[in-house]
């Protein structure tokens, strides 16, 4: 077990050195989207299956995880907001909030899929600490809730170099991306620049918040 | 060659994530709750450096480490964001419907906020 802890962590780190290197060249490439595919790759290589992967890393990265939530707290604590136009910000916030989990549910609802699904996007928005306290709250499947949180989060990370790449105002990126892709987004966010990535912590962070607050609150009124 | 890391900030700001994230965790154990741990570390962290900000100007040392930090966090996401793929094929036949609402429901309002954000901002 100590050996297979040991390998999955030289291959993750071997993954995200390299990322960071082709980062280096080609700055236009996601970060996170080649380091992923590098550790698919190698475990499909090795024949190694992710189950057993996860099984000898998860319980470290899940920790690490956690750290780098409660890092966002300093980003946030340095943001000067005395020189943002609060009112827009505000209205741009509540927008993201709502739009987050009604466009979601209700493209789901249109397609006719099962109550579970659709109650797994309602936090397709959402950093994935949050998404999961949620979907517990609302009764949705978490795992299902976590993989949607994921997948758009490396979504709006992949393609965002393309979606943004005339948008020339890093603190209008950096908030779209928080706002937008949560956590992963946000990561994306850093590699652009400090600007973007303060930003981007900063819409993930408030996103995150306003969304717990009203969201379980409206499922129990709507329940009664 | 000489780095140009900070390493004593960058330890003693790892130090502080870690030491509040560990207690925040085992405070909310103790309460029921510890996946709330990680949310209130989040917020305990932030409160305490608001509190600090409103006396004194939050160290740049501080800043330039948690910038480096937040840099290679990518590394925490890649076990979880590699195993979304294999996840995926257990979806069955609403699959293509689960894959086309996360597209539309990602990539329109990322454009979108990316344009209100600029003009409003601005």
């Amino acid at each position: 077990m100590l050996l297979s802890i040991l390998i999955g962590l030289i291959l993750t780190v071997f993954a995200h050195a390299m990322a960071r290197l082709a980062g280096q060249y080609w700055p236009k490439l996601p970060v996170v989207v080649i380091s992923l595919l590098l550790v698919m790759i190698i475990l499909a290589v090795s024949q190694w299956p992710y189950v057993e992967y996860y099984a000898a890393v998860g319980t470290i990265f899940e920790h690490l995880l956690g750290y780098v939530t409660v890092a966002l707290a300093i980003p946030l604590a340095a943001m000067r907001l005395n020189d943002l136009p609060l009112k827009p910000l505000s209205r741009l916030l509540l927008i993201a909030t709502l739009m987050g989990a009604v466009l979601p549910m209700g493209m789901a609802w249109l397609f006719h899929l099962s109550i579970p699904t659709l109650l797994a996007f309602a936090t397709r928005a959402v950093t994935t600490p949050i998404a999961i306290n949620i979907a517990q709250l609302i009764h949705a499947p978490a795992a299902l809730a976590s993989l949607i949180v994921i997948l758009s989060g490396l979504i709006g990370a992949a393609l965002s170099p393309l979606l943004l790449r005339n948008l020339n105002d890093e603190r209008a990126a950096g908030l779209a991306l928080g706002l937008a892709a949560h956590a992963i987004g946000t990561v994306e966010a850093w590699q652009r620049g400090p600007v973007a990535g303060r930003y981007a912590a900063f819409g993930m962070a408030v996103n995150g918040l306003l969304t717990a607050f009203w969201l379980p609150m409206a499922f129990h009124l709507l329940k009664m | 060659m000489k780095s140009n890391i900070d390493w004593t900030a960058l330890i003693l700001t790892i130090g502080l994530i870690v030491v509040v994230r560990e207690s925040a965790v085992w405070l909310m154990d103790l309460v029921g709750h510890r996946e709330l741990g990680n949310l209130v570390g989040l917020f305990a962290l932030l409160a305490g450096l608001l509190i600090y900000k409103h006396f004194r100007p939050l160290s740049s040392r501080l800043l330039d480490a948690n910038t480096r930090i937040m840099k290679e966090s990518a590394l925490a996401f890649l076990p979880i964001a590699a195993g979304a793929g294999v996840m995926l094929q257990r979806l069955g036949h609403e699959l293509p419907w689960v894959v086309l609402i996360m597209l539309v429901s990602t990539l329109l309002p990322l454009w979108l906020y990316a344009r209100f954000a600029k003009r409003w901002l601005s």
